[in-house]
């Protein structure tokens, strides 16, 4: 049985994947299903530029979870969202744990070429690293 | 006037690159603008002249200064009052430890190792004191401290770091005379009397299309500019005071802040960062790399002499000490202000500047990447719930 469902969403296509595909699931397994969008800030922080983006950043993503709020109603399905802050792979770990999730599904890329080259994929490591199971969709999934 | 519009679209140009490559690499925009300078300077300079920047220009060193001062009240405003009242004591303590185990540690290692004289000495320990708020805050947050006692305090030791280094920088290298002396009285009214002025102005005349409220701070940010300058200190010094007194009031108009920033952002920080970086001499640092390595050493090391025993006095765990302690050595915004005011003034010379500016990007970026290398990653995410609520109730030892 999935309870809870947790989508790392960015923004991008392939989250949209992801999040179609877990509102598939939800609406199958009548799961929870709760959404976390990570603000990355640029190295070093510095004064000014830090509150300016966390600010810009969080209104960017409670438009976009709009949209979702609405597409996931239209599916009978009840949705959670929540904004933090940080590196990415940490935070989506960091908050399946803590909230004791079954499974993350998520996009296949979400970090650009040169910072997966420098850095590695965000979704490499939380599929190394989560407890729960990860789902990994790799292409573009629409509502079934 | 062509060669000013020619000089502006370049100096745009410049700007609009250096966001680009913030973008992509997922650097701070300061950061990339300053590289940017030194390499359009290194490039430009090398295949037409160096003249062609047209950095000494009056204009470009007024938007270069006008984004200084505003950043630097910006900064100010983003002081959290209710905070630094309830922990000042502390805060203080903390910052003034956090301000001077550096200056001391900077200005003796220039005098007694690089042979400074004793002014440009002075400006390293002012220029390497730093702590960037920006790091800690981001971090804190990160991890939810900012609402723990620990976090709080930590974040207005920040905020008094930064600010005994603007004083410092406004002080120390202007003689005192009876200008200074009036420039401190006049200063001393003017913050007491601006955080009751300025919302009730604001209420009676702002919020319409005339911009009120953006053209009453430039002038008080211009005219105490004025003061200090006259007095022969520093245009910063008031802006970030006059910041922290209105960060209850303007610093809370949301509206109003996103406006300021769209002007300091989309016009004026460039221009400082960008001259900032224009000024770096790569062939003094390639001739002398050493002189790099000892300021940023003695940044860091002197920072965590002071840092490090008061986060383990607070009963903080080692390892996040550590790391609390490597955050605070961090310093870009302020600790540039610092070194391009010694370039300016006289009290550095262009090679000493560029050994600065190096150790203090340095110090922004090194402490940062070590941070996450060593101490981010897994043990901080296993102990994070444990570690937030605890420091809810976790008193400093000397506080009982």
């Amino acid at each position: 049985m999935i309870k809870k469902l947790l989508v790392p969403y960015n923004g991008g296509e392939q989250a949209n994947s992801a999040f179609n595909f877990a509102l598939d699931l939800a609406k199958v397994y009548r799961s929870e299903l709760h959404i976390l969008s990570v603000i990355q800030l640029p190295e070093p922080p510095t004064e000014v530029e830090t509150e300016a983006i966390l600010e810009s950043s969080t209104n960017h993503y409670e438009k976009l979870f709009k949209e979702l709020n609405k597409k996931a109603q239209e599916e009978g399905v009840k949705i959670s969202t929540k904004v933090v802050n940080g590196h990415a792979e940490d935070q989506i770990l960091n908050e399946s744990e803590k909230g004791g999730f079954d499974v993350i599904v998520m996009g296949h890329q979400t970090r650009g070429k040169l910072g997966k080259w420098f850095l590695g994929s965000v979704t490499d490591r939380v599929v190394d690293h989560a407890k729960c199971t990860v789902i990994v969709v790799k292409q573009e999934h629409k509502k079934s | 006037m062509t060669n000013v519009w020619f000089l502006a679209a370049l100096w745009l140009g410049l700007a609009l690159i250096a966001t680009l490559l913030s973008i992509w690499f997922r650097v701070a925009t300061a950061l990339s603008e300053i590289i940017v300078g030194t390499v359009a300077q290194l490039i430009i300079g090398a295949v037409i002249g160096a003249a062609v920047l047209g950095t000494n220009e009056s204009w470009i060193v007024f938007l270069s200064g006008t984004g200084a001062i505003v950043l630097t009240f910006l900064a100010g405003a983003e002081l959290d009052p209710v905070v630094f009242k309830a922990r000042w004591k502390e805060a203080t303590v903390i910052g003034l430890v956090a301000f001077t185990a550096p200056f001391l540690g900077c200005a003796a290692i220039a005098y007694w190792v690089l042979h400074w004289t004793s002014s440009a000495s002075w400006l390293t320990g002012v220029a390497l004191s730093t702590t960037s708020v920006a790091v800690v805050y981001a971090v804190m947050l990160e991890f939810g401290l900012n609402k723990t006692d620990y976090g709080k305090v930590v974040l207005a030791a920040c905020f008094i770091n930064d600010l005994v280094t603007v004083i410092a920088l406004g002080l120390i290298f202007s003689p005192f005379t009876l200008r200074t002396l009036i420039f401190i009285v006049v200063g001393i009214a003017i913050f007491a009397v601006l955080p009751w002025l300025t919302p009730r102005f604001f209420k009676k005349y702002g919020d319409r299309p005339s911009e009120l409220e953006a053209k009453y701070l430039l002038l008080c940010l211009f005219g105490m500019g004025a003061l200090a300058t006259w007095a022969g200190s520093e245009a910063v010094l008031p802006a970030y005071i006059i910041g922290m007194v209105l960060a209850g009031t303007v610093g809370k108009d949301h509206i109003l802040i996103r406006r300021l920033r769209t002007l300091t952002f989309g016009l004026l920080t460039p221009f400082y960062f960008i001259r900032a970086g224009s000024f770096v001499s790569i062939p003094a640092l390639v001739a002398a790399p050493m002189i790099f390595l000892a300021l940023f050493l003695a940044k860091m090391i002197s920072k965590t002499i002071g840092v490090y025993p008061i986060t383990r006095a607070y009963k903080y765990p080692t390892g996040e000490a550590k790391y609390t302690t490597l955050l605070m050595s961090t310093g870009l915004t302020f600790g540039s202000i610092s070194a391009l005011f010694g370039l300016t003034h006289g009290v550095i010379s262009q090679a000493q500047y560029s050994y600065l500016v190096a150790a203090v990007i340095g110090s922004a970026v090194i402490p940062t990447l070590i941070a996450n290398a060593r101490y981010l990653p897994r043990h901080l995410i296993k102990d994070h719930e444990m570690t937030a609520e605890d420091l809810q109730t976790i008193e400093p030892k000397n506080n009982k």
